[in-house]
């Protein structure tokens, strides 16, 4: 295990909302393909992306992205990367 | 720190999106860890707060209702007494580092 991180560091701040078919051209581009869209509940809008083969999935809002993992890294780090693509961030 | 009606202010960063007019995209990970402890769901969280507090000098770590908070990670415990219980992991985007951390101290140990 690597040593705990030192507190404060920088990170990217995003804002807007991803396009969703954008998010999964991304996924897929990161190698985390097999996505399988479908709308959110209704009236609360957004839309969940399932991909199976790495048991995550991504629930997309426009104020939010939620994304429940396994917890592998190089999963996640892919899913960072694809979500970076899709919004604008400094 | 910016200027804010001609003096110097410190904004948190949601006042700074406010200020400059953007919807702020907040990107949240959440992962689960399986603990074999038998016992009360929060005796469990308990004893992760002291391991957590060791392994984490420097960082403020509260609890409450058997809820962790540290920054933006937030653990919690479910489970019945005498079964496994389901350890949360939750952390926005941007405490990655210390999120990653904390995932990976509490998968190390259940293992």
């Amino acid at each position: 295990l690597v040593a705990p991180p030192a507190p404060a560091r920088a990170a990217p701040l995003h804002w807007s909302s991803p396009d969703v078919e954008a998010l999964v051209r991304a996924l897929a581009r990161e190698g985390v393909g097999s996505a399988r869209v479908e709308a959110g509940a209704e009236g609360e809008g957004g839309s969940i992306v399932h991909l199976p083969r790495h048991d995550t999935l991504v629930h997309v809002e426009p104020h939010a992205t939620h994304v429940f993992c396994e917890g592998r890294p190089d999963v996640r780090q892919a899913l960072r990367r694809a979500l970076a693509a899709c919004l604008p961030h400094v | 720190l910016c200027v804010k009606d001609n003096r110097l202010s410190f904004l948190d960063i949601d006042e700074v999106c406010e200020e400059i007019g953007i919807n702020r995209h907040i990107i949240r990970f959440t992962s689960t860890v399986r603990f074999d402890d038998p016992g009360p769901a929060v005796k469990t969280a308990e004893k992760l707060k002291g391991l957590l507090t060791e392994k984490l000098q420097g960082w403020s770590i509260t609890i409450s209702d058997g809820n962790i908070s540290v920054e933006s990670v937030l653990i919690k415990v479910e489970g019945e007494d005498d079964s496994t219980k389901n350890i949360y992991v939750s952390w926005t985007n941007q405490d990655e580092d210390l999120g990653s951390y904390i995932l990976g101290l509490l998968q190390s140990m259940v293992q």
